[in-house]
């Protein structure tokens, strides 16, 4: 007879449930992770430290600032708020003409009945913290025609916009232009495709719409987009005064970029850099740009 | 590479665990146990999986074990043993017909049996227990997060410790009182074969006397006349079995109770101490737990030694 019984009369029949296991050997392992951690941060602090004495001893400092990098959905998210902002606060004081490219400077505008007014404008738009100088002024039938160029500062937004894959884009058009007729703008031409913009991170469709109705009007439209939770903002717009009602062009740009890859803040940083500045300019007096990296309209 | 194992005994009144280290030299690293609620496990049957699993669980997370893979007993009272000589073409048996066979011995349904059996020099080892009380240990230790490697009845596990204390020594034979509660039991280890005599209830008051110098005439004459039955069946078998001696494992027994039952039986008490300690290393204090009922269940641990 052997020396061994193997009688066996039963067996479990799958390994335990991991959740369940480390629970059981939880304990060791912890215990061995714990230490290594301390190991590796007690290592990498050592090697940091004595790697920046180094650099301090060996090379000069750098002299460049740091560039600090925003996230693509950050930017447009902002973006968005500033623009509405911008439109928003000068429901006070509504210019003849506003051009903005999107970034932080526009130009504003405005025809006075006397010279005396120029100073109520200025002031006007310092309260409103919006930076305004003179860079023209001209008179022109009888009326002080005054250009202020001024600064939209930065806005705050911690929405975060969700892509527009394009599939979708055509219903966020249909929406908008929806949202525009509820607030009583009238359409003064069919939309206008102008381009797609690729590259590694993102895809931009721009589009751009004319808009016809009060001041007012045109500023709850642009409230209303920027409630809009999707990733759409104006990429550049330009108001200008005819008669009694205003003329409103803008440049829809419609964003799609994948979750994983918004990351990567260095491409946002510079996408954005290449725009041209005041392209709306251009395309109000001359329809074909030529600035580098424009949309061809 | 040596590897580690848990025997986890289940008691009727605590559970018992230990960690092995199955290399050359066997070497038991951990030890604990605890009570259990009263009533959790009846006569062996498990009632309440639920509060055991939490106990166990709470046991393993203690003593920090390394490994899952433990092996289990099921007392006797609730298994059948059966040994049976082997006759031409017996080998050839099937499961069905030992099954059946065993249902018999168990008087118990086919269906609701598990059964085993070991083909051995010229006999064939079976046993058999009743699915519900197998499952039921099987989930106390599977819901404590381990793996059950095997669950043995416990008269196996300690036929495969004496058969490992005592490997240096040839021509070893011994018979093997195991006290316990409620049910205690004898086999007898032959120069490497098995046999089981049998089991018999342990009484009550000897049970919460053992240890003390209190001498209860019942448990003795319960003792005697186990071994006198199962050394008198195992001598039909082999007339030329001559055993070295007794060994007591399970709870300890009082040592001039022992002496007055080898007086009775005519044989000497084998030092098992001296034998484990050429065999095996115990790092784990045995003032709370005596060697006579930890080596049970290092017995248990000793099925991943042999089969792995």
């Amino acid at each position: 007879m052997a020396k061994f019984a193997y009688i066996n009369l039963y067996r479990s029949h799958e390994q335990p449930d991991p959740a369940q296991r480390a629970s059981s050997v939880r304990k060791l392992y912890t215990s061995i992770l714990t230490v290594t951690m301390i190991l590796t941060v007690a290592t990498v602090i050592y090697f940091k430290s004595s790697t920046q004495i180094i650099r301090a001893e060996l090379v000069e400092p750098s002299k460049m600032e740091a560039v600090k990098r925003k996230s693509l959905r950050m930017v447009i998210s902002k973006r968005k708020a500033r623009f509405t902002r911008l439109v928003l606060k000068l429901k006070a004081l509504p210019p003849e003409t506003l051009i903005t490219d999107g970034d932080h400077h526009f130009i504003a505008v405005y025809s006075l009945v006397d010279i005396g007014g120029i100073k109520g404008v200025l002031d006007k738009l310092n309260q409103l913290e919006l930076s305004p100088a003179i860079i023209d002024t001209q008179i022109s039938g009888g009326r002080i025609i005054v250009t202020i160029r001024g600064i939209n500062p930065p806005a705050l937004s911690t929405k975060r916009p969700a892509p527009i894959p394009p599939y979708e884009r055509t219903s966020i058009m249909n929406r908008i232009d929806s949202l525009a007729m509820s607030k009583g703008l009238e359409f003064l031409g069919p939309r206008e495709n102008i381009a797609i913009k690729k590259d590694a991170v993102r895809e931009v469709f721009l589009y751009r719409t004319s808009l016809g109705g009060s001041y007012d009007s045109l500023a709850a439209f642009f409230a209303g987009v920027s409630r809009l939770r999707h990733a759409v903002i104006p990429e550049k717009f330009l108001i200008g005064k005819k008669e009694k009602d205003y003329e409103l062009n803008v440049v829809w740009g419609l964003y799609f970029f994948k979750f994983g890859e918004d990351t990567t803040k260095r491409i946002s940083a510079k996408f954005f850099q290449q725009k041209p500045r005041v392209l709306a300019f251009q395309w109000h007096y001359n329809h074909q740009s030529t600035a580098p990296n424009s949309p061809q309209l | 590479m040596p590897k580690n194992a848990l025997g986890i005994y289940i008691g009727e009144r605590e559970i018992i665990c230990t960690e092995v280290k199955l290399g050359g030299t066997i070497v038991v690293e951990k030890l604990i146990f605890s009570d259990i609620p009263e009533g959790a496990v009846s006569l062996g049957v498990i009632t309440d999986i639920k509060s055991l699993a939490k106990i166990l669980r709470n046991l393993l997370e203690q003593i920090e074990v390394t490994t899952d893979s433990a092996v289990t007993n099921i007392p006797p009272n609730l298994c059948g043993i059966k040994i049976i000589p082997e006759e031409p073409g017996y080998e050839k048996i099937s499961n069905d017909q030992i099954s059946w066979e065993m249902s018999y011995h168990m008087n118990e349904p086919q269906d609701e049996l598990i059964t085993s059996y070991q083909h051995a020099e010229n006999s064939i080892i079976l046993s058999a227990a009743r699915k519900d009380d197998v499952i039921d240990r099987g989930r106390v230790l599977e819901d404590a997060g381990l793996f059950v490697e095997s669950i043995q009845p416990q008269p196996i596990a300690d036929f495969n410790l004496v058969s490992l204390i005592s490997r240096l020594q040839s021509g070893f034979g011994a018979i093997v009182v195991h006290i316990d509660y409620p049910y205690s039991h004898v086999t007898i280890f032959d120069r490497g074969r098995f046999f089981y005599g049998i089991h018999f209830f342990t009484d009550i008051y000897a049970h919460e006397r053992m240890g003390e110098t209190v001498d209860t005439a019942r448990l003795r004459n319960d003792i005697l006349d186990a071994v006198r039955v199962t050394l008198r069946a195992y001598l039909k078998r082999e007339p030329a079995f001559r055993p070295t001696g007794i060994i007591y494992i399970g709870k300890r027994l009082d040592e001039a109770f022992r002496n007055s039952l080898n007086d009775r039986l005519g044989f000497s008490e084998i030092n098992i101490e001296k034998l484990v300690s050429r065999t095996m290393k115990i790092r784990v204090s045995t003032t709370k737990k005596p060697l006579s009922q930890l080596l049970p269940v290092v017995g248990l641990s000793l099925y991943l030694y042999y089969t792995k």
